[in-house]
Order: structure tokens, then sequence, then C-alpha cells
């Protein structure tokens, strides 16, 4: 019997190992079909954006423009088209939509959110995370609660508060001055600064007679950059693609952001959307969220793993 | 000792108490930025917000007209656009909840896989959409999913289905914005999961795997109690995000076909528009109070599911 066994062991292994390589290649296969969904709306995207309206609505959808890719509607975006072009669009005011200038906006709304967001969530975080303080459990509880308000609880007077008593219609002040100091980047660096910073580098520092200011921002911020990072990149997401509240704030042209016109654009044209220029100005507005997600995209995937998101 | 301070103690105490906050005073500086704005453009709002709920005012110079519970209760009984909005709100909460959940959960337990190869590459691909706005996403889904030249019903002719009408039936609008959130939302789900799993200890599973557990028992006896508070996590910010669903719904259908995917937010929105600010209001805290009661009934049903499943298991 000892003599006998191994030729059956060893087909059973074979078996076992082809079995394997087809579960792997079904698993794979699953994988890779998942990420051309999760990709393909950009492809899409793109190649709709090189297209004339006309061809993209004669019949299915196609993967590469039959004609060739054109830039007529990036050009019609930016301005640079030749007066010829312009004719040709079916659009007669697109004189009228300044496309650089409502990045710009929007880049500066982003772009000062951040700043102030990042700087005074880390000081609380550093706050709550490393200090000790009468009253400290009950307030940080008081941050935690106000994660489970929802937006709509106080929408209505929020609006009236802010365009009506402050009267900053029109401004960028609702954008910046209500989330200067946010629950959820509180809660995120008071996380990310108790696992990573040893008290004793503060105290020591304490010892040498640095002031609070300066141990959180000589000392705490250096160390937390990749963090801080992380939060930039969040609030810079989530106030780069606001709409709703933009929608009721602005209302001068100049002072569109570019989800704002994309979605007047969108909706202005129901019955002939003029998808050409509509994907473009698409690509265009996602090319910066590209480009930061590209470069920080492994602190960031690692930030959200570890729990970054979660309230 | 960081819970030695209370409010609630003798005179002398208290004095102690008081300087001991002054020499803390740089900390509360510190702090003080969130409980400022939170004061102002949160509780102040709310609580003029709850006054503005028992008014009747259009805005502007006019005087605010003291109706009582009024708009509540025209909100509640007399207007049919709101119990439509409350109920597609379950409706897609019912369809995007387990899907989504079950979605990233099954995705995420492949990338956990020990020996994967290209693991980095898939959980960055899967993220990506989280870049994209809510208008963009509406943009591209509406060409995907239109009926004559979409690439969805591209796809289906191409096996012998006929055109799906996707935005212009009720149930295929409903399911375009599951779709549309689903692409969205989650590559991020799928990291918060893959994040908790590689925390789970592996030696747990290979104790499990000794005493003769499946697969498929360890998963359910194992993986999913341990992912407990990320699920909870979760379904909280998927309902309170459905709450405030508004954009991507707004551009995609435009709540319709006959108001099968209008929201509570675009009845918000249209109540705005329409200078009824005291309704709105009103709206607000009822859609507070809706987040409130959908999330008491999740965790009582997920708490009675686990411990059902728990004495299961003896």
């Amino acid at each position: 019997m000892a003599t006998l066994a191994p030729a059956p062991l060893a087909n059973e292994r074979k078996s076992r190992k082809w079995r394997r390589i087809l579960r792997d290649g079904l698993l794979y296969l699953f994988l890779i079909t998942l990420a051309v969904v999760f990709m393909f709306p950009f492809y899409s995207m793109l190649v709709g954006s090189l297209m004339p309206k006309e061809e993209l609505f004669r019949s299915y959808p196609v993967l590469w423009p039959p004609n060739g890719p054109q830039l007529t509607a990036y050009k019609l975006l930016l301005q640079i088209a030749s007066p010829e072009e312009v004719k040709q669009s079916t659009l007669q005011n697109i004189n009228n939509y300044n496309f650089p200038r409502y990045i710009f906006n929007t880049l500066l709304i982003a772009g000062v959110a951040v700043a102030l967001q990042v700087f005074l969530n880390t000081l609380a975080g550093y706050t709550f995370a490393k200090r000790n303080f009468p009253f400290k459990n009950q307030l940080f509880s008081v941050v935690m609660a106000t994660l489970l308000l929802p937006t709509a609880l106080n929408f209505v007077p929020f609006y009236l508060l802010v365009t009506v008593t402050f009267g900053w219609g029109n401004t960028y002040l609702p954008f910046w001055i209500p989330s200067a100091a946010t629950a959820f980047g509180i809660f995120m660096m008071r996380q990310f600064i108790a696992s990573t910073i040893p008290d004793e580098i503060i105290d020591s520092a304490t010892i040498d007679g640095a002031s609070q200011f300066a141990i959180a921002t000589r000392i705490v911020m250096p160390i937390m950059a990749g963090g801080m990072v992380v939060l930039g990149i969040l609030t810079f997401v989530g106030v780069y693609n606001e709409y709703v509240l933009t929608n009721l704030i602005i209302s001068k042209p100049d002072l569109r952001t570019v989800q704002l016109f994309l979605a007047n654009f969108k909706a202005a044209s129901i019955r002939a959307p003029q998808y050409d220029l509509l994907f473009a100005g698409s690509v265009m507005a996602t090319i910066p969220l590209l480009v930061i997600f590209f470069v920080f995209q492994r602190r960031l995937v690692e930030g959200v793993m570890s729990g970054a998101l979660k309230g | 000792m960081p819970d030695a301070y209370s409010p609630l103690k003798p005179a002398p105490q208290r004095k102690a108490l008081l300087r001991e906050m002054w020499k803390h005073r740089i900390d509360y500086l510190f702090i003080a930025p969130f409980f400022i704005v939170f004061a102002v453009f949160g509780i102040y709002p709310m609580l003029w917000g709850l006054r503005l709920s028992l008014s009747r005012w259009p805005g502007g110079q006019k005087p605010m007209e003291w109706v009582g519970l009024n708009n509540y209760l025209s909100l509640l009984t007399n207007d049919p656009l709101m119990g439509k909005a409350f109920a597609n709100t379950l409706i897609l909460l019912a369809w995007i909840l387990p899907t989504g959940l079950a979605f990233a959960l099954v995705v995420a337990v492949i990338l956990n896989a020990r020996r994967l190869v290209g693991r980095g590459v898939f959980r960055t691909i899967y993220f990506l959409p989280f870049v994209t706005s809510g208008v963009v996403v509406a943009i591209v889904f509406s060409q995907f999913l239109d009926k004559n030249y979409g690439w969805v019903n591209l796809l289906l002719g191409k096996v012998g289905i006929a055109p799906v009408p996707w935005l212009t039936s009720a149930i295929g609008a409903q399911i375009s914005v599951t779709l549309l959130l689903h692409w969205m939302g989650s590559g991020t789900n799928i990291l918060i999961f893959l994040g908790a799993l590689q925390a789970i200890d592996r030696e747990v599973y290979e104790a499990a795997e000794i005493d003769g557990a499946s697969n498929v028992q360890s998963f359910f006896r194992i993986t999913v109690p341990m992912l407990r508070p990320v699920l909870l996590f979760m379904i909280i910010t998927a309902t309170i995000g459905l709450i405030n669903l508004y954009v991507q719904v707004k551009l995609l259908t435009g709540g319709g076909p006959q108001n099968n995917t209008y929201t509570l937010f675009m009845r918000m929105m249209d109540l705005i528009a329409g200078n009824r600010f005291g309704e709105g209001a009103a709206l607000g805290f009822l859609m507070g109070v809706i987040v409130l009661i959908i999330t008491f009934i999740q965790l009582r049903l997920l708490s009675n599911w686990w411990t059902v499943e728990g004495k299961l298991k003896k």
C-alpha cells in the first residue's frame, strides 16, 4: 500500500493545481473587468470631447472618433477658436462663457478653503490629541456629535443667514468662513497625531521653553505633513466639486465655478445637449483633480484605508 | 487623569478649576475656531430655523407670520411631492445599501487575498471615481444610459436585449441613480473595508482553519462580525448621503419620470426657489428626524441580527 500511495496523490496535486489556476484566472478576470468599468467613463468622456456633437449622436457610441480627434470643443471653451469655428458651432453666445476664468475661480475657492481648514484643524487636532485641559473630553464629544447632523437640518436658515444677514451672496466667504474648522478634519488630524507623534517629543520641547504655537507649527506640523496632505486633498476635492451651495450663492456670471457652469449648461440644453462642449468642459474640470490624485495616490489610498474617512 | 475635571465642585475647587482653565487658555484658543464657527453657522441658524419653521415668511422686508405647526402639517399631509420624495429615498436606500455594501465587501475580500499581484494598481483604479464631481458624473452617465445612443444599451444589444429606457422609466431611473452612486462611491467603501480587513489578525483565520472551519464559515463567523463597526459607519454615512442627495439626480433624471427619482433635498431646493422658507426650514427638521429614525431602526436591526448570529454559533 505504501508503494501505491504516491500515484493518486500526485494526480490529486495536479488537479488541485489546475483548479487553483482556473480560480485565479477567474479572479483576475473579475478584477480587470471591474477596473475597466471604473475607468471607462473617464475614457468615454475624453473620446466624446474630441468629437463634434453631430457625430456623437448619430448612432451608437464609438471607441475612437471616426473622423479623427478634433479639438474644436476645447478651443471654443478656452476662447481660442477661429471665427470660422465659432460660426460653425451651434452655440451663438459661446463668447459669454469664460471657461479659464471659471477654472481660476474654482481653484481660488478650493485653495483658500484648504489652507484654512488644514491649518486650523491641525491646531485643534493636536490640542485634542496631546494636551490635557478642563472639559477636554466633553468638548471633544461636542465635536464628534456634530458629525451626525445632516446638512439638510439647518440648510434653509443657514442659507438665509449667509446671504441675507451677512450679505455674502456673490462672494466666496460662504465657502471659507463657515467651514474654516470642521469636525471631520479635527477628528482625522487628532487620530493621525495621536498615533504618530510620541509624547516625549512634545514634553521635551515644552521643557526647552517652546511656546504652544511653536510646538504646533514647528514640531507637529512638519511631522504631520503626510496627514495634512491627505486632509488637504479630501478638502480640495470636496470644495472643488461643490455644487448645491454654489448654485444658491453665486449668480454673477464672472464668479461662476466650473461645476456651476457645467450644471447650468447641461440643464439649459435638455433638448439638445451640447455634449461635445460638456465633455470637453468635464475633462478640463477633472484634470486638476486627476493630477493631484496621481501625485499623492499612495498617501491618499493609505490614508483612506487607515480610516481617514471614518467619522 | 483626563477625567479629573468635573463642572460640579464646591466653591474653593471651582476657583482652582477657573485658574486651571486660565492656565490652559492657549489650548482653548487653538480649538476655539471650530466652536465659534459651529455656534454662528450651526447652532444659531438651527434655533432661528426652529422659529422660522413655525412661521410663514417669503423673505425680504416682509414680516414673519406665526403659523404654529402648519408648515409641518402641510408638508406631512398636504404635499404629494413630499410623500413621493420620502418613498423614493426609502426605495433608493433599499436598492443601494445591500447591493453597495455586499459588492464592496466582496471586492475587498478578493483584494485582501494573500498572493495577489497588482493589489496597489487595482485599489487605485477603483478609487479613481472619488475625484469626479456629481455634475461631471451625471453628464457622463446621461450619455452612457441614453436609450438610443448609450453604451449600456449598445452592449445589451450585442447580447440580443432590446433597448432599455433607463432614464425614462420609473424602475430604470432608480436603477440608473443606483448605478451612478455605486460607480462614484464603491472605491471609497472598498478601501475602508480593505483597511478594516487588513487589521484583522491572520492568526484568527488560521485558528479557525485548524478547528475545521470552511472559508465560507470563517467569512460569516469571523470577517463579518469583525467588520461590524465599519459596517455601521458606512450604513449611517450612506443614509445621511442619500438624505442630502441632489445634484446627481437633478442632472441625470431631473427627478423624473413622474417624480420617481424626486429626492427630499430636491423638495428643499424647490421650496427655497419658491421663497417658501418657513416650509423649507420645517422640511430640514423633518429630514433630521428621518435620518435619526432610519439610523435607529438600522442599529436595532443590525444588533438583533448579530445576536441571532451569535446564538446560532453556539
